[in-house]
């Protein structure tokens, strides 16, 4: 079977079973859904942190791409670069690399291997890599090409959180259906003392095709320090279960829909909503809760993801929708 | 125009049944660069009585798409979906300021595909829908050719009853739909309107720019993209390879000239 190749690529061992992120998100990111559900954050204080401006787009898409070319992965000297409000972009024929923020976010693609992708080159559905499989590789690529970048500070460990999968359908108009998986995607996360990060912000994906080749990255990875109030640093006490179910309840109440049809349990942990969202108050405690509902007559389905604040006072930060919702 | 969401079509001045320029017939013989883009946007919030939930990051979703996506083309109409059906059906697409008179549509709205025969879209009206079974984009006016629209399960496919559902719709040589094919999570996605039209605009393939906008909220959303071809390997080359900067030099395909559709589809990305 083609996974033989992955399997073979990166001396993995896993037996390859199946569909791998809604039904069994990585260790972590279940110990996180179990321990949030019961518990949220136990009450305890957690230090309110600020993300620490990057090394600046440029020069963080210098140090990406040298550590890129060394990979085989680009080579200086093809690109056209350029800048908008938002960018520092890297155009090559073969591959493209932008970085936002202050540096701290890039996107890097593969063109010369994503074009290459391909149904025939699949996998069936069932076959996909496991996390398993997915773990090591990614691993591995963060510290060789984006060890420049991806700094981790005092007690912050990179944690697998997710694992997503590309797949190619196709048809003849009168007829059939072909699908086939080509790539597959690792995600990770920060954890903070053990605390993970939820949100946008501190995440990687490192995409795979089905050869073990990389078709790209994403990264939102700003280093943190600790928000100083009044020459202290600021640590927020943190409410019960119980309060955070309520917040998340009044929000809720703010949706009007038929009926809840699914509801995964709550993730909890530091909030950092990306570098795309723009300047917050803060990185802070939060509890965030995905759930499911339908119409009445159940044809559509409409997902909700609420993100609550859980500090006994709930933050003014006019870019968190329902920090302002509960403030009212 | 942020006036025109809360407001009644005919308060915005703009939907009548007036005739699009007839232009760009054989256009895959024109040169992109010479080609002056536009595109088109209908964003809500919420719905007539609560027939369904409100779309808390919709409108925003939508402003910060239409701010960006202005850098490269002009914004020919932001309206709200009020009234709307008629404007997306092939009754009323071709009218000024509807959807045959730009070239890219995006949206954000619920949706559905619970039958065989067609995907479906929510209107702001009470229990209104727009239906694929009564589209036909890309052959009026001046033609759609990108119809973005962020909605649950409106491209799914893995019941094999795609080309059922969207075969009336893309026959008339719209070069490509983008939605999802099974869950958008609601909620975070206002910064990937940015990101989506910022990746247009930089010269990512379209297929790229959708999952890598999209994909980058923390919601986890399934995200698709579908194409037609000749034949297969035409259609893998439009969906790998088509551009906001280039998809004019894609030839319309209509009707009996399109003999495969193909697409992505993303999980939980």
């Amino acid at each position: 079977m083609k996974n033989k190749a992955f399997l073979v690529g990166f001396a993995a061992v896993a037996i390859v079973t199946g569909s791998a992120f809604a039904k069994h998100p990585p260790l972590f990111h279940r110990q996180v859904a179990e321990k949030s559900d019961s518990n949220a954050m136990g009450a305890k204080p957690l230090q309110v942190l600020q993300r620490r401006s990057g090394p600046g787009r440029k020069a963080a898409a210098d140090k990406l791409l040298a550590k890129l070319e060394r990979a085989g992965l680009a080579k200086a000297g093809d690109e056209r670069r350029s800048d908008d409000a938002d960018a520092h972009l890297l155009d090559a024929p073969d591959w493209r690399l932008q970085t936002r923020g202050t540096g701290e976010w890039a996107l890097y693609e593969n063109l010369a291997k994503t074009r290459q992708l391909n149904e025939k080159d699949g996998v069936p559905p069932g076959q996909e890599p496991t996390i398993d499989q997915l773990e090591g590789p990614g691993r591995n690529f963060i510290k060789s090409v984006l060890s420049d970048v991806v700094h981790l500070g005092a007690n912050e460990t990179i944690e697998a959180w997710s694992v997503t999968h590309q797949k190619g359908v196709s048809g003849d108009i009168h007829g059939g259906y072909n699908e086939s998986v080509v790539a597959s995607k690792i995600g990770f996360t920060r954890a903070i003392n053990g605390v993970a990060v939820i949100g946008s912000g501190s995440k990687i994906g490192v995409t795979f095709d089905t050869q073990g080749n990389v078709l790209g990255f994403e990264i939102d990875w700003p280093d943190y320090a600790p928000l100083v109030t009044a020459g202290k640093n600021a640590a927020e006490p943190t409410v019960d279960v119980g309060t955070v179910r309520q917040r998340l309840k009044k929000v809720r109440a703010s949706r009007s829909f038929a009926k809840l049809v699914d509801e995964r349990p709550l993730e909890c942990g530091y909030y950092d909503a990306g570098t795309l969202v723009g300047p917050s108050a803060g990185v802070r405690g939060a509890c965030q809760a995905h759930y499911m509902t339908a119409s009445a007559d159940g044809h559509r389905r409409m997902g909700f993801v609420d993100t609550v604040p859980i500090g006994e006072a709930i933050v003014s930060d006019s870019s968190w929708p329902e920090a302002l919702l509960l403030q009212k | 125009v942020l006036g025109c969401l809360t407001g009644a079509a005919a308060a915005c001045g703009g939907i009548n049944d007036g005739a699009g320029p007839q232009a760009n017939e054989d256009v895959g013989q024109v040169e992109q660069a010479a080609y002056a883009r536009n595109f088109g946007m209908h964003c809500t919030g919420s719905y007539q009585n609560d027939w369904l939930p409100a779309q808390t990051d919709g409108v925003q979703t939508c402003n910060n798409f239409g701010n960006k996506l202005s850098a490269s083309a002009t914004q020919k109409f932001y309206y709200n979906l009020k009234s709307k059906q008629y404007y997306w059906h092939d009754t009323g697409d071709q009218a000024v300021n509807s959807l045959e008179d730009v070239d890219l549509f995006f949206s954000d709205t619920h949706g559905g595909a619970w039958t065989g025969t067609y995907a479906e879209y929510a209107m702001w009206d009470d229990q209104t829908l727009a239906t694929t079974n009564n589209m036909r984009l890309g052959d009026e006016g001046r033609g759609l050719s990108i119809f973005s629209v962020l909605s649950c399960h409106t491209l799914q496919s893995n019941d094999g009853a795609f080309w059922g559902r969207w075969g009336k719709a893309l026959s008339g040589g719209l070069r490509a739909t983008l939605g999802s094919h099974g869950d958008v999570w609601i909620g975070l996605n206002a910064p990937a309107g940015t990101q989506f039209a910022s990746l247009l605009n930089q010269g990512s393939t379209i297929k790229s720019a959708w999952v890598s906008a999209f994909g980058s909220t923390s919601a986890a959303n399934d995200l698709a993209v579908a194409f037609t071809g000749k034949t297969l390997a035409d259609c893998q080359s439009r969906r790998d390879n088509m551009t906001w900067n280039n998809f004019m030099n894609y030839p319309r395909l209509r009707d009996g000239a399109i003999g495969y559709w193909c697409g992505w589809e993303w999980d939980d990305v």
